[in-house]
């Protein structure tokens, strides 16, 4: 029976070899490990899921030492994408205005903004009239209109922001017909345009000048309508319109005189 | 039913037994040793039955580890085999098997399966695998001892 069964080992095994030598599994072998796998592939997750447990518990310090020092990792990539994103606009920016091309008469002068009053929508330009700044010359960024010169001073000038109740912009609302009106400051953050009822004026129309003035020339971007408010009973709309430029981005701008 | 239930016992021991030495075996390694769970089972198993059948018990534990491994079936069953049939000879001496006595069956039926694998295939290197093999046998001679608890309650009466 001993020898029997030694026999059939050796048998079982040369069968094995045969087929390990051409790349292939016996029948037994397979048979054996299609009867096992089941189980033993549960138990392997099990394994593995223990390993992880306690592989947690053992490295939570450094872990939690690794999160932390990943963490700032992180937010100092944010912080530096979002230099480079700021950088990146302001570059923009800067190409934009000088790919401005200042209609006819006007020339431009470049100045910085070294002082902003939200609360009075007023800003000081570093520039005066020692470079041929005067008042009501407009001031522009890249993205449209930011306001006028309101103050002078021989190195410095003061501008009223177009959201300033204190000044009207002729202004057009380009849309399937252009309509034109006059754009006051609201808030400091938007601007009206009065308006009759019958205009057709619809929101995400753009809002231009109009250039029917001597001082500021057709065609600068001064916004987008977010609203029209009908009055119907005094025949008049009231247009909403979201400036175009955003002075806290501001750093740079120029005044066309 | 109750001659039926200590094969159904064997069957689902060497089953079992097969499963963690494919999921575990190679997994759990201390200080250099391991379990070897389907000779720990022939060999509990073994203690209770007349050589012949263990034997047999020892013969299945090889071929189930071949298959498992993929290789070496010859070896593991040869080996198998005679340390089992040597280990049925526990059943047959007038003495009352006591859970330490088979821990040190395993431990010696250990030692000598792992000695006569090196005779047909000598290990590079002779005393790390020695190392390796008594600190295995120790390994499995413990884990012996609820194996055999276990089987004990199954295999009552002997199986003949």
């Amino acid at each position: 029976m001993l020898i029997g069964l030694c026999i059939a080992g050796f048998v079982l095994g040369q069968l094995q070899t045969v087929a390990n030598n051409d790349a292939k599994t016996d029948f037994f072998t397979r048979a054996i490990q299609s009867v096992v796998y089941p189980v033993a592939s549960t138990l392997t997750n099990a394994a593995n899921y223990g390993d992880d447990f306690w592989s947690g518990v053992r490295d939570a310090h450094s872990l939690r030492q690794q999160n932390a020092r990943l963490r700032a990792e992180a937010e100092s990539a944010r912080m530096y994408q979002e230099t480079l994103d700021r950088l990146q606009r302001k570059l923009d920016e800067l190409n934009r205005m000088n790919g401005y091309d200042a209609p006819g008469p006007f020339e431009k002068v470049y100045a910085g903004i070294v002082g902003y009053f939200p609360r009075e929508n007023r800003a000081t330009l570093n520039k005066g009239s020692n470079d041929g700044i005067k008042k009501h010359m407009p001031v522009i960024a890249a993205d449209g209109l930011v306001g006028i010169v309101d103050t002078v001073d021989k190195t410095r000038c003061q501008i009223l922001l177009v959201t300033s109740r204190a000044i009207r912009v002729g202004v057009k609302v380009i849309g399937t017909t252009d309509v034109p009106g006059i754009a006051r400051g609201e808030t400091s953050k938007r601007l009206v345009i009065d308006m009759l009822s019958a205009d057709e004026v619809h929101t995400g129309e753009i809002v231009i000048t109009s250039g029917y003035s001597e001082t500021i020339p057709a065609g600068i971007p001064v916004g987008v309508v977010v609203e029209a408010v009908d009055s119907p009973q005094f025949g008049t709309k009231q247009v909403f319109v979201l400036p175009a430029i955003k002075m806290g981005d501001l750093d740079e701008v120029f005044v066309l005189k | 039913m109750s001659t039926i239930r200590p094969y159904v016992a064997l069957v689902l021991a060497f089953w079992l037994a097969a499963a963690l030495q494919q999921s575990l075996g190679h997994r759990v390694m201390l200080a250099g040793g391991s379990f070897d769970f389907l000779l720990v089972v022939a060999l509990s198993a073994s203690v209770m039955c007349r050589p012949v059948v263990a034997a047999v018990l020892g013969f299945v534990a090889g071929v189930l580890l071949g298959g498992v491994t993929g290789s070496d079936t010859a070896n593991f069953v040869v080996s198998r085999t005679l340390v089992a049939y040597a280990a049925g000879y526990v059943s047959l001496l007038d003495l009352e098997v006591r859970p330490w006595y088979v821990a040190l069956v395993v431990i010696a039926g250990t030692a000598v399966s792992m000695v006569l694998m090196m005779i047909p295939a000598p290990p590079p290197e002779v005393w790390p695998y020695l190392r390796y093999t008594i600190v295995s046998a120790v390994y499995n001679g413990v884990l012996a001892i609820p194996v055999y608890a276990v089987l004990r309650r199954s295999l009552r009466p002997k199986v003949n």
